[in-house]
């Protein structure tokens, strides 16, 4: 397989700037909890920045203030789409990564916890690569955004498996049964096969297995790329059982970098 | 190739003792505001008690039962693409954990009612009852951490109890 760096990077602007387009059309349809009435009212959220310097408290009351957020949000929506239409300069990932802190901070630090991390991560990948671009070290850049964004992605499957196999509730499946009781979406019917302790302890370890399993897949580009198939297939029932759609497209954004990371590897020690 | 491999498998490694070695949690404020650029390596890792957000409302000292503040929703496969409402819910049951955590770490439990989550929480109860059609001028909220399998005890599983707070 040839590591054509730039597809594999914009393979990854594409869906990131798909991820984005789906939070920023949600943020703005939840305008109202963050507004003075809201939940989340600055008048409120605000003491979490007591600590804060008086410019960057000021800066946060101007960005709460219900028009400065719409217009924020929706210069983030086009920036999104213009991330997925075109190769973004490194002004406009800055945008978006800048965007990115503001909301989280305004959210209390996350809005959708895994989601928002991965999120951060792969924006954080594509300015390394913009911002060494802008200085002159275009495939250095590249190289180092994507294998940022593959090195977190697979520590974070990997490290999440690892935890699962240490704990016994998962090892026995009883944990999977009881989080899927506990969703958003109510307890599971009567006659689910997820209420089967075997079933549950299959899919646990099909899990376990699946996650832990990353660092030897990575060093074949065929084994990744069956690693991501199946991750799409694993986010989306994460989606259906527990309502986290944000975490399908921010994880998704991350699989470009991994079958480039994986390519890089097979090539260079399996000679590939 | 034989150092990338041993870089490879010594960075695996550094992770798999960091697993193993509990490391003390790192508490400030920016830390917490910001922890979306930490990696969350224990998520659903373990089941534990859950807390969660019960109200009820009184109209001249008459009170209504306690009940749950989160609804179930229905699954569709439209909220692949546009989920504003249950990613909300699921914000708001973060804020309850947060609650949780706050009156454990908490030195003085009378400045409970000062903190962010508590006052947000004290709104969304108010903003729920605000789409009441039955008469009420109290409301009254609590949290209870619920244990994975079992059902709500009201007695045993409390964590906190908002004073009866007035309509304003």
């Amino acid at each position: 397989m040839t590591s054509d760096i730039v597809i594999f990077l914009r393979y990854t602007e594409i869906l990131l700037g798909l991820s984005l387009c789906i939070q920023t059309l949600e943020f703005l349809w939840l305008r109202n909890p963050l507004g003075p009435e809201g939940t989340f009212a600055y008048s409120i959220q605000g003491s979490d920045l007591a600590h804060a310097t008086p410019a960057i408290q000021t800066f946060f009351g101007w960005v709460s203030r219900d028009r400065i957020h719409l217009i924020h949000l929706i210069a983030r929506f086009f920036s999104s789409v213009s991330l997925m239409i075109n190769s973004p300069g490194a002004a406009l990932v800055l945008f978006l990564f800048l965007s990115s802190i503001v909301i989280l901070i305004r959210w209390r630090g996350a809005f959708n916890g895994g989601s928002d991390f991965m999120t951060i991560v792969v924006l954080t990948g594509l300015l390394i690569a913009r911002v060494l671009d802008v200085l002159g070290y275009p495939e250095i850049g590249q190289r180092t955004g994507l294998l940022y964004i593959a090195i977190q992605a697979s520590t974070s499957y990997f490290i999440s498996g690892w935890v699962k196999s240490l704990t016994p509730d998962w090892q026995s499946g009883r944990a999977l049964t009881w989080f899927l009781n506990d969703a958003i979406f109510g307890p599971l019917n009567a006659g689910s096969l997820f209420r089967n302790p075997r079933i549950a302890q299959l899919a646990s370890w099909a899990f376990i297995l699946w996650e832990g399993s990353i660092p030897f897949v990575l060093l074949d580009t065929q084994l990744t790329m069956a690693f991501c198939a199946t991750g799409v297939i694993f986010h989306f029932l994460v989606f259906w059982y527990f309502g986290l759609n944000r975490f399908f497209f921010a994880w998704i954004a991350a699989y470009p970098s991994l079958i480039y990371l994986s390519a890089e590897v097979s090539s260079r020690l399996v000679g590939r | 190739m034989t150092a990338t491999f041993i870089l490879a498998g010594a960075y695996f490694g550094f992770l798999f003792l960091a697993l193993v070695i509990q490391s003390q949690e790192i508490r400030h404020p920016w830390l917490f505001l910001l922890r979306s650029f930490l990696p969350n390596w224990r998520f659903y890792s373990a089941p534990g008690p859950a807390p969660r957000l019960y109200y009820r409302h009184g109209c001249d000292g008459i009170w209504s039962d306690w009940q749950p503040m989160f609804p179930r929703f229905r699954r569709s496969l439209r909220a692949l693409v546009f989920n504003p409402d249950v990613n909300l819910a699921l914000t708001e049951m973060n804020l309850v954990d947060h609650l949780a955590n706050n009156i454990n770490d908490l030195d003085d439990p009378a400045q409970i009612a000062k903190l962010v989550p508590y006052r947000m929480l004290d709104r969304l109860v108010r903003d729920k009852l605000q789409t009441y059609l039955a008469p009420w001028n109290q409301y009254q909220f609590r949290v209870c951490a619920i244990s994975p399998g079992c059902g709500i005890d009201f007695e045993t599983d409390t964590l906190l109890i908002s004073p009866m707070l007035d309509r304003p």
